[in-house]
């Protein structure tokens, strides 16, 4: 499904991925692990396309094509999904507002019929309770006045709507408390699918118990440095990431 | 020929004889306009628009046109009665007044002739006392215009519409004077709208508003103004309020190629309270400039102004938010908030808080802001499947929104909702329709 090969990229000139290669298959769940400013939300908003993020080398093909010949609302109408780590909040658009003219859009793109407003509605109700999220927060402000928790169950919810091929977690855990952990990982295992693939990019081995991962890829300096299961990142969450490092720095 | 000579030429008065405190008034303000003149880029409070090729008009006094139709768009639904001025000449065919009990719709020359309201106390008395030119012209030349009087206790449930509408017209000027008197609780909602149809030249549409609310009365007050790109309009709003009365001014500017309003409130009583609000959206060339004031001349009066301008190519806003708190207006609440966003890297917005407080138990906040649209927020609806193109105008209606959102009638709202929509971005939104678009602030 995607193939990222000898990848680098930069920020503002700075080079933050370099030489990354990662291959992920249909119906899998990739976590990606790392310590702070290894490159995780890099790799995350470089998939997405977003603006200043500059890929300088290497290829990522998805589905068989080119995904940076596709700008960001192709790629996500093509299917690839980015939960953002920190959701943007945007008064004065409806959350509904917003998913219609996302999920309308993309169905323009595919050549779709938009949907009919009572089908819609369907939809948004049924996967609004997936999130468990009360009717009240769909004629809210994009995010707006929202609790950490609310902010990345809007994410899921967005997620289960558009119901991504690829979906790209950007620290989706982080700042949630059990409760609200549970949900998210409830919405996304619902999603899991044959046809599904998830790249799950996490600080912490938590997640992991509650969305299990086939592969967990240490990310350093902006490279994968190891790869293994969902026991190596309870290896993470015991030793922490110093001796992976060295690994990379004496290697 | 100077500018002011060109002006007054074209002006006719009323030859009609009119009461000795009207005529006199009015002769006042016509020496006024010859002694001052009218005003040039010097006078600070005009340092911004300038007028030049608006003093190089032979403007001629406006004659009425054919018959015109209407069309819905430009009306509000709910409206029960309405008078409709055709370049600045009352259309009786067009007007339609259902008769409410308590309340009296009237041409203004129809009003001060036939003297069955008293309307001395009622006009220029809301206007400042050092009138600039175009006040004066306007108070010199007034023949048309309206006259809303509202009983005491009367409550107006349907909007009341006013139209001035500028057809086929060349360089014409026209003054409408309108006064509206709320009465003791009384409680209306009035409509101006300032629009144009067929062929509009360079006209000068001068159009001044009094409001004169007396204790508890409530009056919700829009002006709608609409013209020709190639139109001049100058105007002004300017009220006085006694005792716990309330007044709104929602103030709609999206027309003309170059416009200039006061919008001038006072609180001459404890407990008034005034709320002012300001959608300006603007391309082209165009200019608009907004002169407020708020002047607190008693204790315990409230006041909230809210403005906001959207501008694209190389169009201009100019902002000034005055407050005055007198010595003795304690206990003041003042609020005054401008933000303007540029759509446009030549598009200009010029903003310019003035508080002036005397008094020094008093809460005035004000703000204002000029920006962009934030990049993080296109790339957010961007990753959704959202184009470009639709992100922008999502998140530029966003930023309309909330002062669309203080607007009390649901017909205004969707109108204006509707407007923006096709002015502004046109196919990007009418894809996914404009219903429902806006969120509720939490």
């Amino acid at each position: 499904m995607l193939s990222i090969k000898n990848l680098k990229a930069e920020i503002d000139g700075k080079q933050i991925l370099n030489d990354l290669s990662l291959e992920v298959g249909a119906g899998e769940v990739h976590a990606i692990m790392g310590p702070n400013g290894s490159g995780k939300s890099t790799l995350a908003n470089v998939l997405a396309g977003r603006e200043g993020h500059e890929m300088t080398a290497g290829s990522i093909d998805y589905l068989g094509k080119n995904l940076t010949d596709y700008n960001v609302e192709e790629r996500a109408a093509e299917g690839l999904f980015l939960a953002f780590q920190y959701p943007v909040e945007i008064p004065g658009v409806s959350n509904i507002a917003m998913l219609k003219a996302a999920v309308n859009s993309i169905r323009k793109y595919r050549k779709e019929d938009e949907l009919t407003a009572g089908e819609f509605l369907k939809l948004i109700k049924e996967k609004a309770a997936l999130v468990e999220m009360k009717q009240e927060f769909l004629q809210r402000s994009v995010n707006e006045g929202f609790s950490g928790g609310e902010k990345k169950r809007n994410e899921i919810l967005q997620m289960a709507i558009l119901e991504p091929t690829l979906s790209v977690l950007d620290e989706t855990d982080s700042g949630l408390d059990i409760d609200a952990l549970k949900i998210v990982a409830h919405g996304v295992n619902t999603l899991r699918s044959p046809d599904r693939s998830m790249i799950v990019v996490t600080h912490y081995q938590r997640l992991l118990d509650y969305i299990q991962p086939d592969y967990v890829h240490v990310l350093a300096g902006g490279k994968i440095v190891k790869t293994g299961d969902k026991d190596l990142a309870l290896e993470l969450e015991e030793r922490g990431y110093g001796w992976l490092e060295q690994q990379v720095e004496t290697g | 020929m100077t500018a002011l000579q060109n002006f007054l030429l074209a002006q006719e008065r009323s030859d009609n004889a009119l009461p000795t405190w009207f005529s006199s008034r009015q002769q006042t303000a016509f020496d006024r306009l010859k002694n001052r003149g009218l005003p040039s880029a010097r006078d600070e409070e005009w340092r911004l628009t300038k007028l030049t090729e608006l003093y190089k008009q032979e403007f001629c006094p406006a004659i009425a046109t054919n018959a015109l139709s209407l069309q819905d768009a430009q009306l509000t639904a709910s409206a029960n009665s309405r008078i409709v001025f055709v370049n600045g000449i009352l259309d009786a065919g067009l007007s339609d007044s259902s008769f409410v009990s308590g309340l009296s719709i009237e041409p203004l020359e129809q009003a001060v002739l036939s003297n069955k309201l008293d309307l001395e106390p009622f006009f220029n008395t809301s206007v400042p006392t050092e009138p600039h030119g175009f006040l004066s012209a306007n108070t010199a030349f007034a023949s048309s215009g309206y006259v809303i009087h509202i009983n005491d206790n009367i409550i107006v449930d349907s909007p009341i519409e006013i139209i001035f509408i500028a057809n086929n017209v060349g360089a014409a000027a026209w003054h409408c004077r309108n006064i509206i008197v709320a009465n003791k609780h009384s409680n209306a909602t009035v409509i101006e709208r300032h629009i144009a149809s067929g062929s509009a030249g360079v006209y000068l549409s001068n159009c001044v508003t009094e409001l004169h609310l007396a204790d508890g009365a409530r009056v919700d007050f829009y002006k709608h103004q609409d013209e020709a790109l190639s139109a001049y309009h100058i105007g002004g709003v300017y009220s006085e309020q006694s005792r716990d009365s309330h007044l709104t001014t929602n103030n709609i500017a999206i027309g003309s190629k170059i416009a200039r309003n006061d919008i001038f409130a006072t609180l001459s009583a404890p407990g008034a309270h005034c709320e002012m609000n300001g959608i300006i959206v603007l391309a082209h060339d165009q200019h608009v400039d907004n002169c407020t004031e708020v002047v607190h001349a008693k204790p315990n009066c409230t006041s909230d102004e809210y403005y906001k301008s959207i501008l694209d190519d190389q169009s201009r806003s100019v902002f000034r938010g005055r407050i005055i708190v007198a010595k003795d207006a304690q206990k003041t609440d003042a609020n005054q908030q401008n933000k303007n966003l540029l759509l446009s890297s030549r598009a200009e917005a010029d903003t310019k808080p003035q508080l002036e407080i005397y008094a020094d138990d008093v809460k005035c906040a004000h703000g204002a802001t000029v920006g962009q649209l934030e990049e993080k927020s296109v790339f957010y609806l961007r990753s959704r499947g959202i184009s470009e193109e639709m992100a922008r105008a999502l998140l530029t209606f966003a930023f309309a929104n909330d002062v669309i959102g203080r607007f009390r009638i649901a017909d205004i709202q969707k109108q204006l909702s509707a407007q923006l929509a096709d002015r502004l971005l046109g196919e990007a939104l009418s894809d996914i329709g404009i219903d429902g678009l806006f969120g509720e602030t939490s």
